[in-house]
């Protein structure tokens, strides 16, 4: 991730994608009803998606949404 | 910069232009009657009109030529809640500015001017709002 962190929902989207057959963020986008530039805002931090837009990120990435979203909430779990 | 950037970005540039020439109208010709108070307004209003539609039909004839759809998700519309919000404030603020000069005695083409005033503030509140929010994160 780069840049300022907007928020505490962190990811490994761009791992995922990368897992997923190199998959690029227009196709994840597409398939999951979202802009590019949002996946790139979430993969970047600026931006933390609601709770249905992250299953379905998950499940178009082929993998559980704690796979993928992780909350950092400064308890270290 | 995506196409909502840019659609901020040229509606921020209009307004400021908007602004400028409704300033200096304003000066320049100080309106006395209500009616030449009205004429301005209608101008300013009818200018930032053309000029929003002008600049986006300028923007999808761009994106088109570079294939880029302009699409709207979540993300978006949370922006400009939060970005329309913002320019709520300011807004109240102004108009709550404009009753008190009214309270104060202010003439009738003064109080058009401060209500125009506020609302051009609060519509470049709203798409510099939107300009931060797009490149900062929410």
């Amino acid at each position: 991730m780069s840049g300022r962190e907007a928020t505490r929902v962190r990811n490994r989207i761009r791992d995922a994608r990368y897992r997923a057959g190199e998959m690029t963020q227009q196709a994840l986008a597409d398939r999951v009803g979202l802009t590019r530039q949002t996946i790139n805002a979430i993969e970047q931090g600026k931006y933390s998606p609601t709770l249905e837009a992250a299953f379905r990120i998950a499940r178009a990435l082929g993998v559980t949404l704690e796979e993928v979203f992780d909350y950092d909430d400064g308890a270290g779990g | 910069m995506s196409y909502r950037q840019k659609q901020a970005a040229a509606a921020l540039v209009a307004l400021g232009v908007v602004g400028l020439v409704l300033m200096i109208r304003l000066i320049q010709l100080a309106p006395q009657t209500m009616w030449a108070a009205f004429s301005i307004l209608l101008q300013t209003g009818l200018a930032t009109i053309l000029i929003t539609i002008a600049a986006g039909l300028a923007l999808r004839l761009h994106l088109r030529a570079v294939g880029e759809r302009p699409g709207e998700d979540e993300r978006d519309v949370l922006l400009d809640l939060r970005s329309r919000r913002n320019a709520y404030w300011f807004a109240t603020i102004g108009l709550s500015l404009v009753i008190v000069q009214a309270f104060r005695g202010v003439s009738v083409v003064g109080l058009a001017e401060s209500a125009l005033g506020a609302f051009l503030v609060a519509e470049a509140v709203r798409h510099a709002s939107l300009l931060h929010y797009y490149r900062r994160g929410l």
